[in-house]
Formats: structure tokens, sequence, C-alpha cells
């Protein structure tokens, strides 16, 4: 049996939280400001961990998304249709998103090539369409941070 | 690395950075060591000088900092910072450049007193600089607590010391004659009217390339519409590029600004840089409902105070530029620069530079907002 990796990292947080932060001296300032964003980092990790497979999927698809749509769309000559078919490959077998995200960006690379003056505007639509929605998820994510005014009101 | 087109001085800089990627990772230094390596620098520059009371200081994003008093004979004590580049930083700048910067500005706006460049590693190794301390913080000590975002709350009282100096002190720098200062250490775009805003793109540009770990469409359709969107500059001004509340010092009793720091990516260029970096939403605050740029201005009462001030008038297409612009160097600092410097272990503050990362979809989500606006598409 794995003993529970959040009653571990419960763990590091008491002792980062009880024990180190009051031992360090007032002069000691950026080890303390080190120390509360270790305690801060360690809360949102210890909240995410449980939860990163699913968005790690879901990023899988929204990169997939925006492949797909990219590729229905693309026309151009020799550079753009040498990158469709690579995209086309990466897709068909179980890339990642970061892969297909680098797919799509040698496309768009491509595109900029040769790409008919039509997919080059479409591509910039699509792209911008499809990162807005995954961004969006993105800051959700990431709004435990306390960073977002938006996402925290 | 491939020719970038940016400044000759910054691109000799980025040069630099990638042939420092490889290097091991790097162990901040214990207080005892600087106070020791400050001695022995001071016994050459300042013989019978005595260091005393070196400590490290937080704050910041890219520079290992250090307060220390220096006692010198016939003189007495002066507090001092040292300033100085870890391996790798959120940017890539010049130590020497920016004491320049700071020295040029003496009497005109509240700006640290560069004392000492030591650019060749004669502290510690790494390029550094050392300034007067000035007194003075960068948000209210407390009371004042903060709406929302990341932006300094500064409150009422404040916000009506503040926003005027703020404003003065930003005229003034876009007023100065740098034509005549006779800088060693800037290059200026001069061979046409597109030439600074490339330049800019271009240096930033390099670092994405140079730092991320991701493959991203956004920064490649944001990238390329800067590219093909590059707003001519018809009066090239000293252009600060990190004028925000956050940057500056002030006395909180009375309000009084008493340094404006942060000077190392200063450039000559276009004075809507500046405009648009002031009005980007993660350094402003909401309250409610109301966004104030750097707490201080409404974004139109800001560039309508701007424009009576100084007599110039605001393109509005170039300024939103510069702010696709800005989103697109947020982007590179949290998303891949502070991480890069994090991943090969060569800054002092990594976890602040992750912890940071997780700001890069605001910045990716302001780059689309942005390039979506019909008007200016």
């Amino acid at each position: 049996m794995t003993p529970s990796i959040e009653h571990r990292l419960d763990s590091v947080i008491r002792a980062l939280s009880d024990i180190i932060l009051p031992a360090l001296p007032a002069s000691a300032n950026l080890a303390t400001e080190q120390t509360r964003l270790a305690i801060g980092h360690l809360k949102i990790l210890k909240a995410q961990i449980p939860l990163v497979h699913d968005f790690e999927e879901d990023e899988t698809r929204d990169a997939r998304a925006l492949g797909e749509a990219l590729l229905a769309a693309a026309q151009g000559g020799p550079v753009t249709q040498k990158a469709v078919s690579a995209l086309r490959e990466l897709m068909a077998v179980s890339a990642c998103g970061s892969e297909i995200n680098a797919g799509v960006v040698a496309l768009l690379d491509a595109g900029a090539v040769d790409g008919e003056s039509a997919f080059q505007r479409q591509s910039v639509a699509i792209t911008i369409e499809h990162e807005a929605a995954r961004a969006l998820k993105d800051r959700k994510w990431f709004a435990p941070m306390g960073f977002d005014a938006e996402m925290n009101s | 690395m491939a020719s970038v087109d940016t400044e000759p001085k910054l691109a000799t800089l980025l040069e630099a950075r990638e042939a420092r990627r490889a290097l091991p990772a790097y162990t901040p230094k214990p207080d005892a060591e600087v106070a020791a390596a400050l001695e022995q620098f001071f016994r050459t520059v300042a013989p019978n000088s005595a260091v005393s009371g070196v400590a490290r200081i937080g704050g910041g994003a890219s520079k290992e900092m250090f307060v220390f008093t220096l006692e010198t004979p016939g003189e007495g004590a002066q507090r001092y910072i040292l300033c100085m580049d870890p391996l790798v930083a959120v940017t890539e700048t010049d130590r020497k450049r920016e004491a320049e910067a700071m020295a040029a500005f003496q009497g005109i706006v509240p700006a640290p007193r560069p004392a000492w460049v030591a650019c060749n590693g004669e502290i510690l190794g790494q390029p550094a600089v050392i300034m007067e301390l000035v007194s003075g913080v960068t948000k209210p000590s407390g009371g004042a607590t903060k709406v929302s975002g990341l932006g300094t709350y500064l409150g009422p009282r404040l916000r009506e010391l503040l926003r005027g100096q703020f404003l003065d002190n930003l005229i003034k720098i876009h007023a100065f004659d740098w034509r005549d200062a006779n800088f060693q250490n800037f290059d200026f775009p001069l061979s046409d009217p597109k030439q600074a805003a490339r330049w800019q793109v271009g240096y930033w540009a390099e670092l994405w390339r140079q730092d991320a770990d991701h493959a991203s469409p956004i920064m490649v359709v944001a990238e390329r519409w800067l590219r093909e969107n590059l707003p001519s500059c018809d009066e090239l001004v000293f252009v600060h590029a990190d004028y925000r509340t956050g940057n500056y010092l002030f006395d909180e009793a009375s309000g009084r600004m008493t340094a404006m720091l942060d000077w190392e990516l200063s450039y000559v260029g276009d004075f809507h840089d500046d405009l648009a970096w002031i009005l980007t939403p993660l350094f402003g605050t909401y309250e409610d409902g109301v966004f104030r740029a750097s707490d201080l201005y409404e974004r139109e009462e800001f560039i309508e105070a701007y424009e009576q001030r100084t007599g110039r008038s605001v393109n509005r297409r170039t300024l939103h530029f510069y702010e696709v612009f800005a989103a697109y160097k947020c982007y590179v600092i949290t998303a891949a620069s502070g991480m890069g410097a994090a991943r090969t272990a060569h800054n002092h503050q990594d976890i602040l530079l992750t912890f940071l990362s997780g700001a890069s979809p605001m910045f990716r989500a302001d780059l689309c907002r942005l390039l979506s606006q019909r008007d200016f598409a």
C-alpha cells in the first residue's frame, strides 16, 4: 500500500508552517517569503493532484479539436500539405496535447509559407477561438493562486 | 543562434544567455560569503572602508539583492543595495545599461544613484551594481487591503497623493533628451520608423525561442500579428519599459515618491509602450467593477491626462499594438523565461518563478481577447 500522498503533503505543510516558519529570524525575509510560497504552492498542488489526470486528458481533447479544425480548413502548397500530413499522422496515434500542439504550430508556420490566403485568415480565427476556450479552463485551474481577479470574484 | 533583429547590444546579451544554458545549477550565496566578497571589492575601490550589516532582501523576481552599510573615513556610514544577476533571470538585461539610465535621470526624476558598477564578476562572479539605498515602500504596509488581482492596492489617500507624481515622472522620462545623454550602453533605432517596435519584438521573440518548453499556437499567431502590424514611431523617446505601481518607492506618511525603480528594460522607442504596460490589467486593480491602472487612474482618464499634459496624441491603433505586445511579453516571462530559469535551477527565486507561471493563462486569454478585436484586426 502506498502511504497517502495527501497525508504526506499535509505533514510537509505542517512542518513548514508550524516548525520552520516560526523558527526563521525576522531578518530572513527571503527565506520567510519562500517558505510561505512553498506552503501555498503545496496546498494548491495537493488540491490539484487528484484532478491532474482529467485535466491533462481535457487538454489533449482541446488540442485535438484545434488540430481537427485546422486540418479541415487547411489549403495550400507543398509545405502546407506536408505539415497537414504530419499533423494527421500525429493525431492518428495517441499523442498527448503538447505533441499535438507542436504539430499545430508546424501547420501554422507552414501556412504562413505557402498556405492559401483563406486558410491563413481562417487559421488565425480558429486558433484564437480554441485558445480562448482553453485559456479560460487554465485560468480556472490556476485560480487558487490568487492572480486572477475575474476568476476569484 | 541566428542573428536576431534587435538592438545590437541586446542581441549580444541574448547570445550570452543561450551560452549559459548548459551551466550547472546556481547556488545562492550565503550572506557571509557576500559580505566577504564586498569587503574584498571595497579594499580596491574604497580603501579603509568597512562593510557591515550585509543581509539578503526579498522582493522582485529577477535580481539577487543585499542591503549593507559601508563606513568610509570622513564620509560616515551609508546604506547601499547590491543588485546582482543570478545565472538566468526572467529577462536578459545589462547592469551597466541600467546604471547608465539611473545616472542619467539623477535630478530629473527620483531614481536610486548607482555608486559602483561591477559587470565583470568582480564581486561574486556575476554582473552587479551597487546603489544608494533609498527609503520608502512599494506598497502600503498595512490597513489598505487588496481588492482583487495581482496589482498593488494603494487606497484612496495614497492614490490621491501619488497619481500626480506618477504622471509627472512619466512625462519627464518621455521628455528626456536622450540624444544629448552620451549613452554608451544603448543603441538607437534610427534606420527606419518601424525599427523601434521591430527591435523590441525581436528581443522578446528570441527570449521565447530560447526558453519555451512547449509549443503554443497562440504565440505563433501573436508573433506573426506583431511582425505584420509594426507601428511607425514618429518621435523616439526614452521608454522606462516597466513603469507601474510596485516599481516605485514612496514615503507612506507623506505620499512622496522617493524613487522610480527597475530601469533595466529601458530603451529608446515609442511612448505608447509605457502607456500600454501601465494599462496592463494584471498591474491594476478592480474595485466595485472599476479598473484602475496601477490603482491610480481609470483607463480613459489616464490616456486623456497624458495627452493633455504632453500635447501628444495617443494613437489608438499603436496603443493596441503595444497592449498586444505587453500581453505577449508577460506570457514570455511567466510561461517561458521564468519557468526556464527554474527548470535549469539557474535562479535564486525558482519557487516564485514557478508560482508566477500560474498567471500565464491570463496573458494567453488577454492575447486572444486583444487579437480578436475587430477594429484592429
